[in-house]
Parts: structure tokens; sequence; C-alpha cells
């Protein structure tokens, strides 16, 4: 297959992996990139030490384009500077308010490296084409984690409609079906997460595999309640008890602060610092401004987010998820992954448009 | 183009007409079939005489099959049925609720289409009998759950046998596209068709839904009892934000339904009794969300006040901005999807474009 997404980076197979925090190891990424897709590594659980020596694993594993995924804003200017000098290939963004989005294109095209926008609404893919990104995910309100509130079905044809850089669909995506209407609203390619994350390749606990064969598409919520900002996750008791206890977890956001410390080695004035700048974060999804309430809430789901994904506790913990969780039945190798996805989308669209001819 | 339901249905294009309460009247259900597609007439609030007599109308303006559509949850649902029976309707389309005439249809020669939105409930809908399924993703005008279409439509459509029309979410040939390699074998449309020149929604609430961005609605129980999803404009906002039940209003609301429907005191009594006790288990305090939603949604449609009154709208809205004619919707989605297919077909080939 060929299109202007598998053209722009080089890659033989118009499919990137969504960047997860713990689930995209180096290992998966890699994994990814020899199987022909854009292998795409969340920078978000790393300090610059380990984001280096994270990038390294991926350059020993793999001789193909791989990129970093980087939510902006929160902190993020040791994250991005390492990321900057280690040139990696494709860096795709988050968020962030447009000094921030211009310093990186320009640092990244300064390398000759490419950025991705990724976005939920028709206004920010303008505004993300405007400042310079080369091409920009779109993330319909079925994905993992979070969007915003329009669905893929709208939000790819308004988007590809209103925008002239190529643009590849994420959330709703486990299939060649899936790519092949991707490919059919306009759009470049796909992003998959949760179906790339259940293969034997990915460095989970057997439990998460085991959830995501046996979860339904309704078995998902979208909330703020979970870390700030809409996010869908795993109904399970964890969910629901955030969803009841709507109230300001402040002791709770305290001990989830010094823990994320610990984890990511922060030092006191990092997380001051991060707390302000969570505050003053305009969400790029959606609106308004990021409160301290929604900070809060952001500590708190960070610490219950690792006890799902690394302790594989799916009751206690949160799990991102989405819809797409619903037409997962097995945990086949990403090579399996993508080749199956990418023989599928052809046979159909051979099939569909010998069959509307007639 | 051609599918399992133009075949099934005799018509010309893989295109239905959602069926809308007041809006999709007579004149709009016989210009889509006459264009090609499937004209639904919304029976819904409509007593039975008014049924019979639109029914007849639409025979009088168009020879093309079409349909109608009635929610079972609806008081009358009952005596509506029996003249869509006696008047042998092509195409009878149910939603909310357990059909108990799909023989009576197949007698006739009619074909039963079935709305759902869960995956659960369309496997239902295929054991009962039913023709067809319209599947209602997320993204839909009014009453969508929570799936969206991209992961429904291929899940139910490998979840049963029967030919789906997809609905929820579509505009343009391109996502006929996309319905098409998802599974489906059609589209249903509501928000496009209600932005055309023959849709008989006042030109404000029009205007606003043109204006209104994908991301512009709003999805809640508060509007008519159930979860659906309308423009984002004051009235909803108002109704969005209002706590506690609007008795007075409800109570007020259900007295005009009443009129409307020509329904003695009796049979308003007895239907709250039974949509009580009925399938989805609508309580009071929904019904009387219900009633005033229902005199909410006129005031939107018949005189443009989306300031008190409030209109179903689709995320569809954030893709379209004109007013065309029905034909030129259905000609120009069927055109569009078959070069969408096409620019797909270049891509799997190996050919990047632009």
């Amino acid at each position: 297959m060929k299109t202007r997404m598998t053209e722009l980076f080089g890659i033989k197979h118009p499919i990137m992996l969504a960047g997860m925090n713990w689930l995209t190891t180096p290992k998966l990424v890699a994994a990814v990139c020899n199987a022909g897709g854009l292998g795409i590594l969340s920078a978000q659980q790393y300090n610059p030490d380990s984001l280096r020596n994270a990038f390294k694993k991926i350059r020993e594993t793999t001789d193909k384009p791989f990129g970093v995924n980087v939510t902006l804003g929160m902190g993020s200017l040791p994250i991005v500077q390492a990321v900057i000098e280690e040139k990696v290939p494709v860096v795709n963004y988050a968020l962030g308010r447009p000094p921030e989005i211009t310093a990186l294109v320009e640092a990244v095209h300064g390398y000759g490296g490419k950025i991705i926008g990724t976005i939920a609404m028709s206004r920010h893919a303008i505004r993300s084409e405007q400042l310079g990104a080369d091409m920009l995910n779109i993330t319909g309100y079925e994905a993992a984690a979070h969007s915003g509130n329009v669905g893929a079905i709208v939000l790819v044809p308004a988007v590809t409609s209103a925008v002239k850089i190529p643009c590849i669909g994420a959330g709703g995506y486990a299939d060649g079906k899936g790519l092949a209407a991707a490919l059919a609203l306009g759009a470049e390619g796909i992003t998959m997460g949760t179906r790339l994350a259940a293969t034997q390749d990915s460095e989970v606990a057997d439990k998460l595999r085991e959830t995501w064969v046996k979860s339904s598409e309704e078995d998902t919520v979208i909330d703020p309640a979970f870390d700030g900002i809409n996010c869908r996750v795993l109904k399970n008791k964890a969910a629901d008890e955030m969803l009841e206890k709507r109230s300001l977890p402040v002791m709770d956001a305290m001990s989830a602060s010094m823990y994320m410390k610990r984890e990511l080695k922060l030092s006191w004035g990092d997380v001051i610092r991060t707390a302000n700048n969570l505050r003053r974060q305009p969400i790029g999804i959606g609106s308004g401004q990021r409160g301290l309430g929604s900070a809060m809430r952001f500590a708190v789901g960070g610490r219950l987010f690792s006890k799902a994904t690394i302790d594989g506790d799916v009751e206690n913990g949160l799990l991102m998820m989405g819809q797409t969780v619903g037409m997962i039945h097995d945990i086949p190798t990403v090579a399996e992954v993508i080749e199956r996805t990418v023989a599928e989308a052809e046979e159909i669209i051979k099939k569909m448009q010998t069959k509307i001819g007639s | 183009m051609k599918t399992r339901i133009t075949e099934l249905f005799g018509i010309k294009h893989p295109i239905m007409l959602a069926g809308m309460s007041w809006i999709t009247e007579p004149k709009i259900v016989s210009a889509v079939s006459n264009a090609g597609g499937l004209g639904i007439l919304a029976t819904g609030p409509l007593s039975p005489d008014e049924t019979r007599k639109q029914i007849k109308q639409i025979r009088e303006l168009t020879d093309k099959p079409f349909g109608v559509n009635q929610p079972l949850s609806s008081p009358i649902s009952k005596a509506n049925i029996d003249v869509i029976i006696e008047e042998k309707v092509p195409i009878v389309n149910y939603a909310l609720g357990r059909p108990w005439f799909i023989d009576q249809v197949h007698e006739y020669g009619g074909k039963v289409i079935g709305t759902i939105a869960m995956v659960r409930h369309a496997v239902r809908a295929e054991q009962l009998g039913c023709d067809v399924l319209s599947v209602t993703g997320h993204e839909a005008a009014a009453h969508g759950a929570d799936t969206t279409t991209m992961v429904l439509i291929p899940l139910v459509a490998s979840a049963v046998k029967l030919p789906l029309l997809a609905a929820g979410g579509f505009f343009d040939g391109r996502g006929l596209a996309a319905a098409i390699v998802l599974g489906a074998d059609a589209i249903s449309m509501g928000t496009r068709f209600t932005l055309t020149k023959e849709s008989i929604v006042h030109q404000k609430a029009k205007e606003l839904m043109l204006k209104g961005g994908a991301e512009d609605t709003l999805y809640s129980d508060r509007f008519d009892g159930m979860p659906g999803r309308v423009l984002k404009a004051k009235g909803a906002e108002d109704m969005m934000n209002k706590k506690g039940i609007p008795l007075f209003g409800g109570i007020a609301a259900a007295m005009q339904v009443r009129k409307l429907l020509k329904m003695s005191w009796g049979d308003l009594i007895s239907s709250a009794i039974t949509m009580r006790k009925g399938e989805g288990g609508r309580n009071v305090f929904q019904q009387l969300r219900f009633a005033g939603g229902s005199v909410g949604q006129q005031r939107a449609i018949y005189d443009g006040d989306t300031d008190v009154g409030f209109i179903f709208s689709g995320q569809a809205q954030g893709g379209m901005n004109d007013l065309p004619t029905v034909a030129e919707v259905i000609e120009r989605i069927v055109k569009e999807a078959e070069e969408a297919l096409a620019m797909g077909a270049a891509k799997a080939q190996g050919a990047a474009k632009k």
C-alpha cells in the first residue's frame, strides 16, 4: 500500500503505533517499525536520561524510522530537548500552546525530522497545519485515553476537507475494514493503540492481554474525572469509584505527586513547576483552562494508570481503553496484526469496487 | 450502486431518509423516494387518522417504495401499526420496543427494519425476524447509544447475517464508501436531509445547524427522557442545566400531546402505565420529559425557536455548509462514494494520490 503517509516517512505500511504510557516500550516500538509500520514511543513516563536510553534501545533493534510522542506544556521542556538532541526522526506532539509548538516544529525540521500533530477538533487541525505540522493524527471519540466528543466517521472527513496535509485516523481501528474505511474517508492511514498492545510483542502482565480479549465495546467509559481531561478507560472498580467521588482529591493528589516525583526522579521544583504549568495549560482537546482540580486529578490518575498498566491490577488501577477493544479476540504478533490489516483492507477495497461498479 | 438493500427494497440508491418526528412528512418522504432513495415517514407523533392520511398523500406523490418509522414506546403505536398494516406500507421501520407484527407485514410482502444501537439488540432483532437492521452510532441525531459508528458497524456486521443500514455521522459519499467497506449495505441520513430545500424545518433552525461544528451538539437524556443528541443552543443548554423534574411543564405538555394524538384521558393514563412497565422501563419522569420534549421540538422545527425549544441534530452537521435539494444530495453522495472507493483502490494498489 502506498499513501502520502508511507511516502512521507519512508515506511512500508500506513499504520502507526499510538504512543501509550508504559505500553509502548522500546521493544514494542521496534517491533512495529520492523514490521513496516511507524512505531511511536510515549515519552511521558520518562525523564531525559531514561528517555535517551530508550531511544538507544530502539536504535539497537531497528534501523527503520521511529517516533516519539510528547505531551507539551506539562514541564515538558527537558524531554523536548532530549528528543531534539537525539534527532528522533518523527515527533508526535499533543496539546501545547502555539509558541511551544512552533519552537518544536522549527527544531525538528532543522535536523530533517517530521512532525505529527495529534488533534481531536477541526479548528485544532487547522491551527496545527498553520504551525507547520507535516501530518495530523485525528483522534475520534471512540479512542482510548484523550479525545473530544466527535466520532471518527464525522471527524476524519471533516478534518481531511479542512486541511491539505496528510491525515491519519486514530480511535476505532483494529482491522482491515477500519483501514479501508479510513482511506475512503480521506485519511492516508491509521493509528492503532490497543490492537498493537494486545500482542505477543508487548511487555505487559498477562492479565492485561486477558482483559483486552475479554472486554466488549460497551466496557469503556469516558469522563474528565480520571485525569482531569476527557479520558476513556476500562469501566472497572477503580473507574466507578472515581466517577462517584467527584470532590477534589487533595490528599490523594499530594501522595500521588510524591509517587510521580519518585518514579520520574523529579526535583521538588519540577513538581511545583509541573503542577503550575498544568493549571495554565489550555487543554488542547475541548476548551477552557485546566484548573488546579484538573491538575490534581492528573496526579491521581497517573498513579492509578501505572497500577493497572505496570502491575496488571485491572480492578484497582485505571486502564486506558478504546471502544475497539470489542474487536480484539486474539493475541497475535505485531507483524501478524500489521500484515493481516493491510491484506484485509486491500481485499475489501478491491471487492467493493467491483461490487459497486456492477 | 447495487447492494443487498437496493435489491431487497427495489430502490436505485443505497440511501435512506431517517424517520424524524414532524420533519419527515409526505413531501420530503416522496422527494427521497422519487430521487431513488428510500423515504421514511415518521408516524411517532401522528394519530392513527393522520397516519393514514399522510400515507395516502405519499402515494399520490410517488409510486416508488417508501416506509414508515414507528417508535413502539409511543402510546399509540398499536393503533398506528394497525393502520400501517391495513395500508400495506412497503417498509416498516420500528424502534424502541419489541415488534409483534413482523409476520403480518411479511404476509402482504412488506419488509421490516429494526433500529438498534447495540450488538445484543441486533442479534435479538435478527432472531425476531427483521429483514434489515438500521444500526445507529453514537454520532447520530436523537437516540444513539455509546458505541460509535466506526466500531458498531463492523461488530454488528460480524454478529448478524442481515443487510445493514448504517446510521449516525453520514453526510457525504466518503461516509457511504466507508459504511460499505465496514460491512453495511446502505446508509441512513437524518441531519443531511433536514438541511435540504424540501425540509420543512424553519430557516432559522437550518442556519444554526449549518453554522454549528461537529462538536456543537449535546448528548443527554434531559431532552426527551432518553439519551439523545441535539443541536447545542440556548434552549437545549437550559434543559441540560435544569435540575429537578419538569412536573408542571411535563403535565402541560402531556395535555398538548393528548390533544395532538387525539387520545382520551383513559388512553393517556393507560399508556403511561404500560410505558412504565414496558421494555426499556421508562418511568414517569422520563415520560414527562418526553412530553416536554415534544413541545420543545415543535417550537424549534416550526418556529425556528432554539432559545426555548430544541432540535435533534447529529455530529454530521459539522460536515455540511449548504442547502441543496434532496435529489442533489443523493446524486452527489453516490458519485462521491464511487470516487472515494476508486481513490482507496489507487492507494491499495500502490499509487499515492494527492
